[in-house]
């Protein structure tokens, strides 16, 4: 936003729109993960519990 | 070793008939994997699992300089893929370690794209303790097509993104990738110049490849250009049937040229030599890897040379075929002269039809033997005349584990500055400057 002449945004929201930016950033950052668990567990016809799915180590 | 996440990814290519040998980021694949073989550092685990079909996770650990580990997550649709990809316990060692990548003839892989759906694959991997993000989306678009999205995100540093459109249509694999690192622009090219089966159907010919590609890089912040052209050349040996790759690049902006040789001395044994070569500095570097592998004894297989002994020895074994002559039945004219040129035909033609039969036979026998082969460890040699240093690594599996082991051996101190290289050297043998364990488990 630095690069913008101050008559197209004021100081104020390039502060907000930065906010912005820096939030989705982060809640992409953090939410990756958890979508793509999701995903897995919404398309399997029986869907398998929590544990399973987020636990690492091979269940027998 | 190849990741467990990486064999995933391997095998959706392959369940969605995607050829990833035919793409010049991976034109030198060969050469790059018997010389310059990464050696894992410190001691890693890593514990994979396939909860469901679609779905397959990973932990890893590892003891570099400090604890860390990392967790990672993929979901892809796609028919076959979970029942494709095998446990650390049953893959095909072949399979699980990089080694000489077999180049198929473009018209051998237009049947796997029969039956295309599209399909995607979402990968995310957490690294802690420093909360570094992976991720990636691959999107199957077309039978042609496919968008590649990967993600370098960090909060405390830059993150990258990275975007690779790509269409493969056989013979040509063209490729525009953008990144947000420095906004860099690139384009790379690969053309097949041998598209389709010979007529004469000669089985050298249909089992060789000849590629040529080029990628262009243009980095939009600091205005700085990149180049580079390599041809590759594959083809198998006409008395053994064995593979083998040439390569030869050129880095015009920096006058380097550097050409490979790779081949597949026997089944268990692979040889790769480089030279690379300045054009302005006048410096030069010869570079020599080589691996062998060994086979266990669980599987009975004929051997490879009994398998070569067998395909040379059958066509002289049999008996000329007695109905070669129905193939001239219509040249016949009843008269005398028409039979002396039958005769003649078929003998002209009857012994380059056994040549190419036992040719085509060795070399899919070597195939045979190869994908029959139940080897149980590689070791691995590169060295380096310029470098001075000699890597050594022994890949294998141990009831159920893939172990893989290294260490790399240099006789100049790698973490002086370059300026203090000059300094007088008294030692000159070699010193550890790298050693690792890595231990990979799946179900």
């Amino acid at each position: 936003m630095a690069y913008l002449p101050s008559f197209i945004l004021s100081d104020e929201s390039k502060e907000r729109m930065t906010k912005i930016f820096s939030l989705s950033q982060t809640v992409a950052h953090y939410g990756w993960l958890p979508f793509v668990l999701y995903l897995g567990w919404a398309h399997t016809a029986n869907r398998p519990n929590l544990f399973s799915l987020l636990s690492p180590l091979p269940s027998v | 070793m190849i990741d467990y996440m990486q064999q995933v990814l391997r095998v959706f290519e392959t369940c969605t008939g995607w050829n990833r040998d035919n793409s010049y980021e991976n034109i030198t694949a060969t050469s790059e994997n018997l010389l310059n073989f990464s050696i894992p550092e410190g001691l890693k685990c890593q514990i994979s699992n396939s909860s469901t079909a679609h779905t397959f996770s990973t932990f890893e650990l590892s003891n570099n300089t400090v604890i860390n580990g990392s967790l990672a997550y993929l979901y892809c649709t796609g028919k076959g893929v979970g029942s494709s990809v095998s446990s650390s316990r049953t893959v095909q060692l072949q399979d699980a370690v990089e080694t000489y990548r077999q180049i198929r003839p473009l018209y051998q892989n237009r049947e796997a794209r029969k039956g295309f759906e599209p399909c995607a694959l979402w990968f995310g991997r957490m690294y802690y303790p420093s909360s570094t993000l992976e991720a990636m989306v691959v999107k199957r678009l077309s039978p042609e097509t496919q968008l590649v999205a990967k993600c370098l995100s960090s909060l405390a540093h830059t993150s990258v993104l990275t975007l690779y459109w790509q269409r493969d249509s056989g013979k040509n694999f063209q490729e525009w990738v953008v990144s947000s690192n420095e906004a860099l622009v690139g384009y790379r090219v690969l053309h097949n110049f041998v598209g389709s089966q010979s007529k004469l159907n000669t089985s050298l010919y249909n089992n060789s490849s000849l590629s040529l590609g080029a990628e262009l890089w243009f980095g939009l912040l600091n205005t700085s250009p990149a180049c580079s052209t390599t041809l590759r050349y594959c083809t198998h040996s006409a008395n053994t049937g064995k593979p083998l790759t040439l390569t030869l690049s050129w880095n015009p902006l920096f006058g380097h040229v550097s050409s490979t040789y790779s081949v597949k001395t026997s089944s268990n044994a692979t040889i790769s030599t480089k030279f690379d070569f300045n054009l302005y500095s006048i410096e030069s570097n010869l570079s020599f890897g080589c691996e062998l592998w060994r086979r266990g004894a669980s599987r009975a297989v004929p051997t490879e040379n009994a398998f070569v002994q067998d395909a040379v020895r059958a066509p002289s074994a049999q008996k000329r075929p007695t109905d070669t002559k129905d193939m001239f039945y219509h040249l016949m004219a009843g008269s005398s002269n028409s039979q002396k040129l039958l005769d003649d035909l078929n003998v002209t033609f009857a012994s380059s039809l056994h040549k190419i039969n036992r040719e085509r036979s060795i070399i899919q026998k070597f195939e045979k033997s190869l994908i029959d082969s139940n080897f149980t460890s590689v070791c691995r040699l590169s060295t380096s005349l310029r470098d001075k240093n000699l890597k050594v690594q022994w890949e294998g599996r141990y009831k159920g584990f893939l172990i893989s082991a290294g260490t790399e051996l240099a006789n100049t101190p790698l973490d002086l500055p370059a300026n203090m290289v000059d300094e007088p050297k008294t030692a000159s043998f070699f010193k550890p400057a790298k050693f690792g364990v890595q231990l990979q488990f799946s179900m």
